[in-house]
């Protein structure tokens, strides 16, 4: 037993060692969005990111160079074309990912912050944290207390959640890769383009309101308190699965059925779902199939259930115009993607598709 | 020491209801009795019940000096060596807690040895043939010390040579170590050869009990199996032998 | 007797392989750190504030020792509960312990719950899922292993058809993928706290079993045969399958549910040291957790994040169970 004593107390004061050293240069504090008080160092330039959303908000940032660590999942994530805004991103060693992490790997590429999900295990922010190294949790979402790590967390208004929730966000994420200017140009840009965009559409009731239903894989789709509902707001329709389905999930044919949207989007990065509807012979009697209203997004037009600034800024708009091209008969919707990437992704923005 | 170590009095016992009008004998150390009855008549279950396998619709049975059971058949699920199965004979004299000691392992060893199976001690019981794994078995009831031995048809897969060799045991178990030896049989002329006393089971629920020459007679064999004996006397052979007479229509 | 002093070098010869097994393993990780580093680490704890001692001290060592700890655990109830239900292709999941405290577990990550409640959901319904195995034996108003063997596989569908409900409740995007993970099973979140709550049921456990090791192999005969004997079976058995019961609600505690272990490393232990419990029960106990270990060593190092445990345990347990299956039919041929 004494043994054991001994055991736990020099692992206790290597630990608080570690700790009093890391203190030595950490030079401020901030909140991340899981209410966690995190202390970091004062500069910050080896980051590693095991969310696909905080990535991409980094490389809009232009902090992609002080990325070393990946989550092993972006390709499916993000799509194999994201490489394209981050040539590195291949050679990138990848420790872990939204659930897991691999702490020896962490320890070896000596990262000054990790980024994670909200939804990340419990269990790994602590032993990452442990390890000495200041974990920041990204949520994009402003929950209430308590419900920070929740799914579906019980939403007051889910508009006001999720547009402080990605301001909050991305200042955040600026402020610990020491990119204030950058994240309050990012919020400007974002939030002007989209009063801009939505004005058209602002004005339509809900009964005459397109009624659309977001097809992901497998009868997966997003219910209420997630951004894609609200996307389709901004953009004039309705989520056809937003009354009844909370959170993102799987639902039945007949539910669809039931609902019969006239339009069905698939995101950009599940180009197979759109010829999986279109063949499959169950879903011919749907209206938007009738009349060939199944539509692949562009890449930019992210409909997660988390916001994304791309989306907010030209996603909405392209999704409006698709909805009701007579409002935007004079807005070029490829010019104002082509604007905002050169901004942010600092390469030509190139449809593959539509 | 002409206290019965096993009697049983006004027993009723059977699997649901009881099989016989209650049963009454005893068994005095030394003694051996044999238990005579048609296949599936209840000398299996008469066995279970004195062993507390299955239980008593009335009356009792005391037991003086532990009971041990030698199966008719051993089918272990694992490969056992020999000496690892008599040895489980020991359960009785081990703690819960405790390891069998040398002492345990010494009764083993000495039991194997009076069985004249010590070479077989190593190898697996599954591989063993069935006369052999008898021998285990009776080894395994001996090792544990019980003044009262049961065997459920020790004879029965058995060939001749292996019969004489298990009708010996018995004789040897009652008459050298005092043991009071009870075993079931279908064959009267076991009864005959080594059994002082028969409890003999009969239809409709009937029995006798008492020695042998009173209990196994040509008329109880009729009524007991339905098949007609003769117990014929032989001029050089000290016992008498029940032939059965069979009849077979051509 | 030749055959006790050659199990008694067996034994020791397994004991130093483990250990030497261990230190290999502290030795191996994404981390690089020579070997000569990680005995000079272990050797010198009140190193300052180095990561290489931090790695070895706060990473590594609790995650071998854990892994040790689990794998002996299910080694040693795949062996005793063979041994109860006298049949080799018993699990350890045969009891239902495994699919309840899956079930604890799933529940506590859909509902959010902290990692200490979420080790005491796992545990509860894991004891829980025994407790109504022979709650159904109860009604049958029978207890033989026939009965306690059907019990288990009704609670463990019936739990696995809970876990399925609770997946299919979970948001697809933020807890699918952690229920998923759990499920199967992994060391990376190891710390000496979760080293602490799985070593005391195992040391606990563990004692009860070792002692209880000779009953054991009166449990594996019949039930006449046992009873003719002198041995209480009904309570011997319910001691056994609760300290059991113990072992694998701790290991899925700590560890996630984690197959094939329980099942591979008693028949690899029998084909050693032959079948007889007072053997066989130790040799499980470190074969069990040296596998675990160079398993876990699999996990980590063979890519850079981490690879569920139980999917290589079912990877590398399937071929080594059918190469001895094929092999100790043409062994105890001979």
């Amino acid at each position: 037993m004494s043994r054991r004593h001994r055991l736990y107390l020099c692992t206790a004061l290597a630990c608080s060692a570690f700790f009093a050293s890391a203190a030595a240069h950490a030079d401020r504090t901030v909140t991340d969005q899981l209410g966690r008080q995190v202390t970091l160092p004062d500069h910050v330039h080896r980051v590693v990111v095991l969310q696909h959303q905080t990535l991409n908000l980094l490389v809009q940032l232009n902090a992609q160079d002080d990325i070393v660590g990946v989550m092993s999942s972006w390709k499916k994530q993000l799509g194999p074309q994201f490489a394209r805004f981050m040539p590195k991103i291949t050679t990138l060693p990848m420790p872990g990912d939204l659930t897991q992490a691999n702490i020896e790997s962490l320890l070896a590429l000596h990262p000054q912050v990790v980024f994670v999900a909200n939804y990340a295990p419990t269990e790994m922010i602590q032993q990452i944290q442990n390890a000495g190294i200041p974990v920041v949790a990204i949520s994009l979402r402003e929950d209430a207390a308590g419900e920070k790590n929740k799914m579906n967390p019980t939403m007051a208004n889910e508009e006001q959640a999720y547009n402080d929730g990605l301001k909050q966000g991305i200042r955040l994420i600026g402020d610990v890769v020491e990119r204030p200017k950058e994240a309050e140009a990012l919020i400007d840009y974002t939030f002007r383009a989209r009063a801009n965009a939505n004005a058209a559409v602002a004005d339509i009731p809900e009964d005459k309101k397109v009624r659309v239903y977001m097809a992901n894989p497998d009868l997966n789709t997003y219910g209420s308190g997630k951004y894609t509902g609200l996307m389709m707001k901004h953009a004039g329709a309705l989520n056809v699965a937003a009354a009844t389905v909370k959170g993102a999930r799987q639902v039945s044919l007949e539910q669809v059925l039931q609902w019969n949207p006239q339009v069905i989007f698939v995101q950009d990065r599940y180009p197979e779902v759109v010829k999986a509807i279109e063949s499959d012979p169950q879903w011919q009697a749907i209206d938007a199939v009738k009349h060939h209203r199944v539509w692949l997004m562009p890449e930019y037009a992210k409909a997660w259930g988390y916001p994304m600034p791309e989306a907010m800024a030209i996603g909405e708009l392209w999704m409006a115009k698709k909805l009701y091209p007579e409002r935007y008969k004079d807005i070029n919707v490829d010019a104002q993607a082509q604007d905002y990437y050169q901004h942010f992704y600092r390469v030509s923005w190139k449809s593959h598709a539509l | 020491m002409n206290t019965a170590s096993l009697s049983v009095s006004e027993l009723l016992f059977g699997h649901g209801k009881p099989l016989f009008a209650p049963l009454s004998f005893a068994c005095q150390p030394g003694n051996i009795w044999a238990v005579l009855g048609a296949n599936g008549r209840g000398k299996s279950t008469l066995l279970d019940t004195l062993t507390g396998v299955l239980p008593v619709f009335g009356g009792q049975f005391s037991i003086d000096g532990g009971v041990s059971v030698v199966p008719q058949s051993f089918h272990p699920a694992f490969a056992w060596q020999v000496e690892d199965v008599v040895l489980m004979g020991r359960a009785r004299h081990v703690g819960l807690f405790s390891q069998p000691s040398t002492e345990d392992r010494q009764q083993v060893a000495q039991a194997l040895a009076q069985l004249n199976i010590s070479a077989l001690a190593q190898q697996h019981v599954g591989t063993l043939s069935g006369g052999q794994q008898q021998l285990v078995m009776i080894a395994r009831a001996l090792v544990s010390g019980s003044q009262n031995i049961l065997l459920d048809e020790p004879c029965s897969a058995l060939d001749l040579a292996n019969q004489q060799v298990v009708l010996q045991l018995i004789s040897d178990l009652a008459h050298r170590q005092q043991r009071s030896v009870l075993f079931t049989t279908h064959d009267p002329t076991h009864a005959l050869q080594v059994a002082s006393h028969t409890l003999m089971l009969l239809p409709a629920g009937k029995w006798l009990a008492g020695k042998t020459e009173d209990v196994v007679t040509d008329r109880h064999l009729l009524q007991a199996y339905g098949v007609p004996v003769r117990t014929l006397t032989l001029e050089d052979y000290p016992r008498q032998v029940i032939a059965p007479l069979f009849s077979i229509e051509r | 007797m030749p055959s006790e002093a050659r199990f008694r070098a067996l034994h020791a010869g397994l004991i130093a392989l483990t250990l030497l097994l261990a230190l290999v393993s502290l030795g191996l990780g994404q981390y690089h750190l020579p070997i000569g580093d990680v005995v000079t680490h272990l050797l010198h704890p009140y190193a300052p504030n180095e990561i290489a001692g931090q790695v070895v001290w706060t990473v590594r060592l609790p995650r071998v020792v854990m892994a040790f700890l689990c794998g002996a655990a299910l080694g040693l109830s795949g062996a005793t509960l063979q041994g109860v239900f006298r049949n080799p292709l018993v699990d350890p999941h045969i009891i239902g312990v495994t699919s309840g405290a899956a079930f604890g577990g799933t529940l506590a990550i859909l509902l959010g719950l902290s990692p200490l409640l979420m080790m005491s959901s796992t545990f509860s319904f894991g004891l829980a899922a025994l407790g109504l195995v022979y709650l159904i034996a109860t009604l049958q108003r029978r207890e033989s292993t026939l009965v306690l063997i059907l019990s288990g596989i009704i609670l463990s569908g019936f739990f696995a058809a809970l876990v399925s409900l609770m997946q299919y409740l979970a948001d697809t995007e933020e807890v699918l993928p952690n229920i998923v993970f759990w499920l199967l099973g992994s060391f990376a979140t190891a710390n000496w706290h979760k080293v602490m709550l799985v070593a005391g049921p195992v040391l606990l456990a563990g004692s009860v079993l070792f002692a209880l090791r000779w009953r054991i192999n009166l449990l594996s005969l019949d039930e006449k045969d046992a009873r003719a004997l002198g041995v209480s079976i009904k309570p011997l058995r319910r001691g056994v399958l609760v300290s059991c019961a113990l072992l694998v609600a701790a290991q899925v505690a700590v560890s996630g549910s984690i197959a094939w272990v329980g099942l591979v490393i008693p028949h690899l232990a029998r084909l050693l040291v032959g079948a007889d419990h007072r053997r066989l029960l130790p040799t499980a106990f470190w074969l069990g957790g040296g596998f675990m270990m160079a398993v876990d060593d699999l996990a980590r190092t063979l890519t850079d994040a981490e690879i569920p445990i139980g999917i290589i345990t079912a990877l590398v347990g399937a071929p080594v169970f059918t190469f001895l299956l094929i092999y100790s039919q043409r062994w105890s041929a001979r």
